[in-house]
């Protein structure tokens, strides 16, 4: 017999208290639980297309993700990355518009949706939620900038080392102290914005220095401060 | 220049004769409707910035929200000390430093006309007050949030993919778009080569080398902060990533 997947409860997922959705009220929590859909994805499948109309919003319960958008040459270019507790699309949602990016999984997730309809209802009605989907986009404004901020100016040396601390800062350590998401080095030059030869090269000069320890796919970080100061980090 | 102190709300509240009359004809209106809220408004107060007065700056605490009603304003970050990188150029319609009032920090970055530039001004508090129990409201300023990131998004996007000098083909083109050229194909907004360089990201000599180039090429001619385009098609070419190369 086919065994049987466990839909995640929301009134018990503790990816909900660290999002947006901890300020549902105990009705509007069930409600949501009635009406959404849960999904297992493996790795490297689609979540939604760039480009596609919007249905609702995605709350992962499980999992990384990763956004991003395709160039006019069919790059990949990596805008954010998301972890559980995250709550994807709902930028396309609000604003009316289609998908600006492709959100693909980088480690197997499990991912809830909630239908346009539910989700509306709630931001109209519950004022709390609304004032922080209002905040979260103030935040990912601010992050945007940060990001635009010394992507061409920076050399590939400073940005890598930069996006290193993100991921460890964004996904934290496991047991043995690397960032706790293997991430591949495909990936890494999508986010970094650079080829994916010149990142196994640089990450490897990293390794060299004793700044960083290659585990597989896994990146340990050995030297903080001197990660840092590579990546010319002013404040 | 005024109104460039700290605490320049406080004062710009207060003065009253820079208030004008708005000019509804003239004036553009994003499909929003966030600046109508804001421009209806009892407490609004209108201010006029020449050429390089600065609004507001990075790292400064939030006074309120500008709203432009004609004019052109340059928003930057600073990348590195003394270096600034310029993010957006808005124009009639665009509503600044509303997410840094939305969240409460400080303003993330700093803002300053580039040709003389009219706004309507709101309190912080008068904003807050506006927004706070009314969850329409908050839907538009989410919405207005929304488009500011996407082109944050696409400029992100364009950045790390294309070269230095399809970058610029394209900033043009964006600039064409928000500007239009007037009778004698001229763009309708002054930069400097250094505003030129800072939204192209690019540095200030390879700018010049750029725009060398493209004289050559009969693109655009470039002189005392006018652009005149030449050869839009080509400009359009030149702005395609595979293009480039095969044009040199």
């Amino acid at each position: 017999m086919k065994p049987q997947f466990e839909h995640p409860v929301c009134d018990e997922c503790r990816s909900r208290l660290g999002n947006v959705f901890c300020s549902l009220t105990v009705a509007q929590v069930n409600e949501m639980d009635s009406e959404k859909n849960c999904s297992i994805y493996k790795k490297g499948q689609i979540i939604f297309n760039e480009g596609n109309k919007p249905a609702g919003v995605f709350c992962v319960n499980k999992g990384k993700i990763k956004i991003y958008q395709t160039g006019e040459e069919g790059k990949e270019q990596i805008l954010r990355l998301a972890k559980e507790g995250d709550v994807l699309g709902y930028r396309s949602l609000i604003s009316g518009d289609v998908y600006s990016g492709t959100a693909a999984v980088m480690e197997d997730a499990t991912v809830c949706f909630i239908p346009k309809r539910t989700f509306f209802d709630f931001l109209h009605t519950n004022s709390d939620l609304s004032t922080q989907m209002m905040q979260l986009l103030s935040h990912d404004l601010k992050e945007a900038e940060s990001r635009l901020t010394g992507l061409a100016q920076k050399p590939v040396r400073e940005r890598m080392a930069e996006a290193i601390l993100m991921l460890l800062e964004f996904y934290g350590t496991d047991n043995e102290g690397a960032i706790d998401a293997s991430i591949s080095r495909e990936d890494i030059a999508n986010i970094v914005g650079t080829a994916t030869e010149t990142t196994i090269r640089i990450l490897s000069d990293f390794k060299t220095e004793k700044l960083i320890e290659l585990l597989g796919k896994k990146i340990k970080v050995n030297n903080h401060q001197g990660l840092i100061k590579t990546a010319h980090i002013y404040d | 220049m005024f109104f460039h102190d700290s605490n320049h709300c406080k004062v710009a509240c207060k003065v009253a004769k820079f208030v004008m009359k708005l000019e509804e004809s003239t004036m553009m209106v994003a499909n929003t409707g966030l600046e109508e809220i804001i421009r209806n408004h009892k407490e609004l107060t209108q201010f006029i910035f020449h050429k390089d007065d600065v609004l507001f700056k990075e790292n400064e605490h939030p006074v309120g929200i500008y709203c432009i009603e004609s004019g052109s304003v340059k928003i930057c970050k600073e990348e590195s000390p003394g270096q600034e990188r310029i993010l957006h150029l808005a124009t009639a319609g665009e509503i600044l430093g509303l997410h840094s009032v939305v969240n409460g920090h400080v303003y993330t970055n700093s803002a300053a006309a580039i040709t003389e530039t009219r706004v309507s001004f709101i309190t912080a508090s008068d904003f807050m007050e506006l927004i706070n129990d009314n969850n329409t409201y908050k839907l538009l300023v989410m919405k207005s949030l929304c488009s500011r990131i996407d082109s944050m998004e696409d400029h992100i996007v364009r950045i790390s993919e294309k070269m230095s000098d399809e970058r610029f083909a394209d900033t043009l083109l964006v600039l064409i778009e928000k500007y239009g050229l007037d009778k004698s194909k001229e763009l309708h907004i002054k930069l400097s080569i250094d505003e030129l360089a800072s939204y192209t990201c690019t540095s200030k000599s390879y700018m010049k080398k750029i725009i060398t180039e493209f004289t050559h090429r009969g693109l655009i001619t470039y002189s005392g902060g006018t652009i005149k385009i030449l050869n839009l098609p080509l400009l359009r070419t030149t702005a395609l990533l595979s293009a480039g190369a095969a044009i040199n």
